[in-house]
């Protein structure tokens, strides 16, 4: 999907010389680079490497709507850009990680809210139903690092059994999985509607199912985790 | 509808929901937000718009100008 665009723009950047290549930019540099020059090159580098991103995710959330249509998709895809930038690129100035894959997850909870508030709406007018989400409340994800310890491989198939035993809730797995596997942090995954969870409530499911995950597993806790 | 597609409705997700609907949940929730893309996937995100370069660039000038206008 790069195409001549990318190799052109790269062409470019490294013909520069002085700044170092937006291709060759880190998620944050590259965000930084955007937020503080407005330089339409750093742009061209956003768009181009998180544009695949974004419409994945917004293609996934259509088809489960049962629309296919690739005009809706690509209306979606430019929205969650556009919305990005609003308000002085509010959401983009309030976005913090430290993990490489916070932006790109960041980035898909927004695109995912974005359509589901279309698709709802949409649903909405056609039935009469208020529309209760809101795109810009999803914030950045974040820390896996107290898994990136464990022997992932075997011991998520050894935990998904665990919890299929004890017959823990499918919301609270998928909560659990959306943090520990995706990345997501608990208030990104409370602003998933479909769960209907108050961060709060989320951090309350990850803490337990942490302490009888690690008491099942006999895994030390870290002496420093982040929730949010 | 969409909740009832993915079972987040009603009675389905609690722990008496049936087994189906359970996997189902989860893994929607995942799916979502894979980065491993089927064939008919790969497909369609080439078919889009934003994938050709000219529109990526008139997007990216959008931006640039909504980031500069302050």
């Amino acid at each position: 999907m790069t195409g001549s665009y990318g190799t052109a723009t790269r062409l470019k950047n490294t013909a520069d010389g002085m700044a170092r290549a937006n291709w060759a930019l880190t998620a944050s540099e590259l965000l930084q680079r955007c937020l503080d020059s407005g330089d339409r090159e750093a742009w061209e580098e956003f768009v181009r490497r998180y544009r695949k991103t974004i419409a994945l995710v917004v293609l996934r959330v259509s088809r489960a709507w049962n629309e296919s249509s690739t005009l809706i998709i690509d209306d979606l895809v430019q929205e969650t850009f556009l919305k990005l930038c609003e308000d002085n690129c509010r959401v983009l100035r309030e976005f913090r990680s430290e993990q490489p894959q916070g932006l790109p997850g960041f980035l898909k909870v927004l695109a995912a809210n974005l359509a589901q508030d279309y698709f709802r709406a949409s649903n909405a007018t056609k039935r009469g139903v208020a529309l209760t989400c809101s795109a810009t409340e999803a914030l950045p994800a974040g820390n896996n690092a107290a898994i990136e310890e464990l022997n992932q491989a075997v011991l998520f198939n050894e935990i998904d059994e665990f919890l299929n035993v004890t017959r823990t809730r499918e919301k609270h797995q998928a909560v659990f999985w959306l943090y520990y596997r995706d990345g997501l942090t608990a208030k990104a995954i409370a602003s998933l509607s479909a769960l209907g969870l108050s961060t709060k409530g989320v951090e309350s499911i990850i803490l337990r199912l942490t302490r009888q995950v690690r008491s099942r597993f006999h895994i030390t806790a870290p002496k420093t985790r982040r929730t949010g | 509808m969409f909740e009832h597609a993915i079972g987040f409705q009603g009675q389905s997700s609690h722990a008496n929901a049936d087994g189906a609907n359970r996997h189902a949940t989860l893994a929607y929730v995942q799916g979502l937000f894979s980065d491993q893309l089927t064939e008919e996937e790969k497909k369609i995100l080439a078919s889009l718009e934003i994938s050709k370069d000219a529109n990526a660039e008139r997007l990216a000038r959008q931006l640039t100008a909504l980031c500069r206008a302050r």
